[in-house]
């Protein structure tokens, strides 16, 4: 059990780490998922609701927001609470991405890009880090998860995102 | 691109790993594509070419016509309606022109001496002739001596300004520029491009390029620079760059955000986007001393700050009210007052020259992002667009017609809708996206 917790936890740090490139994601998509709680990397089926292992609830490091929304729910909060504890225990920095959906005016978006990623590092820097490990960039609009111009692209793209660095 | 600049583009694209992005990214050209083709109706006959061989040369009537086809102003006599070819208003038959309606007529000439061209031109009223009496003066009579050939199209460009301003009594945009960033996918990943071309899309120069998002371009007055946002490195900057070397000057790099910068109109200050302390708010950044103002307080987000034409105030995008609408602050009392009602949505304001009316992004109450024309002193609104999903809406320097992003078959593009509706353009990317269009000032 512990190796695959290994496994997926490396493989979330890789897949993390990644989202900083600018390099085009293929999109494996899930539909009808919420908003809340939806994956964006396949390799974490079942990692829903659970609480049992901190490996696999750290191991998500996307959070996803309704239109206009910067709110978090209890689930999130948990799983950014793994990763506090990791970066209270461990040191090292993160960088928390911001993004929004196409619609709208770009610099207005970075700026509620900025809302969402702001509100993950509070939860953050609430669980004890240090907010030198911290650093918070919004990209707004200009790189979308998913290209498309619906629903099923904009929830996917409305997110935050903790990168390692 | 030259030598220098290439050397200069992968000094400062380190961050690309060695990928130099193939062919140059360019636009189309700038076409109609609906809308009311109306207005005066001319005819530019083609220039009479002496003694040379006419395929080396720019064609100078075909660029003049598409000037002023394209301004909405005039409907342009087509060339396979063109039967006879004056080259100046001794030749011409003023009863041939009245009966194909045309009202006013260009007529020119172009002469090579050595290296160098001497080009004529008349501009003559068509509808005032009267039949039987003397020829009436033209309404402009110029030559231009010691034409390189690779001016031949600016000029041709000149003298469309020089008719615009003489029939229709407003500066013409026919000789600006226009700034836009272009997103190319290769097999390293998406590439940006900073560009620069004239007006219709001829002529493209890439100023910067990144493997990051670069947003924002906005041109100083003195239209020798322009400031941009960047990505380097997941952190965002904004910074200048000196169009005609690729000059690039990093003006602020501070946490949190570097935003929507916006130069004064005397070219000495940028107002930008900070969020380091509070915010995000609007900041005045001294250029030649890096001071810091804070201008705008409160709560919610400040953002896309636009210099009203006498430098005394601003008009930006601030969601204070519970959704983002236009306000306009005072520089001198820090005074804001909100200036848009209609609508769930306004952002990315721009003032027309003259500061009576307003362009936003608008969004209506179902959700389509159209551009909106907002007259401030009646409070009417216009919305010039249909297609629903549009951003970065930039005005011609004469006020007279907006530029901006729009989407075509998945892909960005530009487009442009003159104010008084009468005309759509578009303008798309040889390959993959262009957004975020910013026209350049009048003076070069």
């Amino acid at each position: 059990m512990r190796k695959i917790l290994i496994v997926l936890l490396m493989s979330g740090l890789l897949g993390s780490m990644l989202t900083g490139c600018a390099k085009k994601q293929s999109s494996s998509e899930n539909d009808g998922s919420s908003q809340y709680g939806a994956q964006d990397k396949v390799r974490f089926y079942g990692a829903d609701s659970s609480n049992e292992g901190g490996g696999q609830l750290m191991a998500k490091d996307t959070y996803y927001f309704g239109y206009d929304r910067y709110d978090l729910d209890d689930e999130d909060t948990l799983s950014i609470n793994s990763h506090a504890n990791k970066l209270t225990h461990n040191g090292g920095n993160a960088r928390i991405e911001g993004h929004t959906d196409e619609r709208g005016s770009r610099e207005y978006n970075v700026a509620l890009g900025e809302r969402r990623a702001k509100a993950i590092a509070n939860v953050l820097m609430l669980k004890g880090v240090d907010q030198n490990q911290v650093s918070v960039v919004s990209y707004g609009s200009e790189k979308p998860a998913k290209t498309g111009h619906d629903e099923s692209a904009w929830s996917k793209n409305r997110r935050g995102v903790v990168a390692y660095e | 691109m030259s030598i220098h600049k290439k050397i200069f583009s992968m000094i400062f694209c380190l961050c690309l790993l060695g990928v130099m992005p193939s062919a140059v990214a360019s636009l189309r050209t700038l076409i109609i594509d609906g809308g009311q083709i109306d207005g005066l109706p001319v005819a530019v006959v083609p220039f009479s070419v002496e003694g040379q061989d006419k395929s080396q040369i720019e064609d100078i009537a075909t660029v003049i016509q598409n000037d002023l086809q394209t301004s909405g102003q005039f409907k342009v006599l087509s060339n396979q309606n063109i039967r006879q070819f004056p080259k100046s208003h001794i030749e011409v038959q003023y009863p041939y022109w009245q009966s194909l309606k045309i009202e006013d007529l260009v007529v020119g000439s172009v002469q090579k001496n050595g290296s160098l061209f001497t080009v004529s031109f008349e501009l003559l009223d068509v509808l005032k002739q009267k039949s039987g009496e003397g020829k009436i003066p033209p309404l402009l009579s110029m030559r231009f001596d010691n034409i390189q050939a690779k001016d031949l199209r600016a000029l041709a460009h000149h003298i469309s300004d020089l008719i615009f301003q003489k029939i229709i009594g407003t500066q013409g945009i026919f000789s600006t520029r226009i700034a836009y960033v272009t997103v190319k996918e290769t097999n390293q990943g998406l590439i940006r491009s900073l560009e620069v071309s004239d007006y219709d899309g001829y002529g493209p120069k890439t100023l910067f390029q990144s493997r990051y998002p670069l947003m924002s371009p906005n041109w100083s007055p003195d239209g020798k620079k322009i400031a941009f946002v960047s990505f380097e490195k997941e952190r965002s900057s904004i910074n200048t760059v000196e169009v005609s070397t690729g000059r690039i000057d990093r003006i602020t790099q501070f946490p949190g955000l570097n935003s929507a910068p916006a130069w004064s109109p005397d070219g000495r200050k940028l107002a930008a986007v900070l969020s380091k302390d509070v915010g995000p708010k609007i900041y005045i950044i001294d250029l030649a001393s890096k001071k810091l103002n804070q201008l705008t307080t409160g709560p919610g987000i400040d953002t896309e700050p636009f210099w009203a034409s006498d430098g005394r105030s601003i008009v930006f995008t601030s969601d204070r009210g519970g959704k983002p609408q236009i306000y306009r602050v005072a520089l001198n009392s820090g005074h804001v007052e909100r200036l848009t009602f209609a609508g769930t949505y306004n952002a990315k304001p721009s003032l027309t020259p003259d500061g009576k009316n307003l362009i936003t992004l608008h969004r209506n109450e179902e959700g389509l992002f159209n551009i909106a024309l907002h007259n401030l002193t009646n409070g009417a609104v216009r919305v010039l667009t249909q297609t629903g999903l549009n951003d970065s809406p930039t005005l011609a320097p004469n006020g007279m017609m907006v530029l901006y992003g729009a989407q075509e078959a998945g892909e960005g593009i530009l487009s442009a809708v003159t104010l008084d509706g009468r005309l759509k353009l578009r303008l798309p990317a040889r390959a993959g996206s262009v957004q975020e269009p910013a026209w350049s000032p009048f003076n070069f």
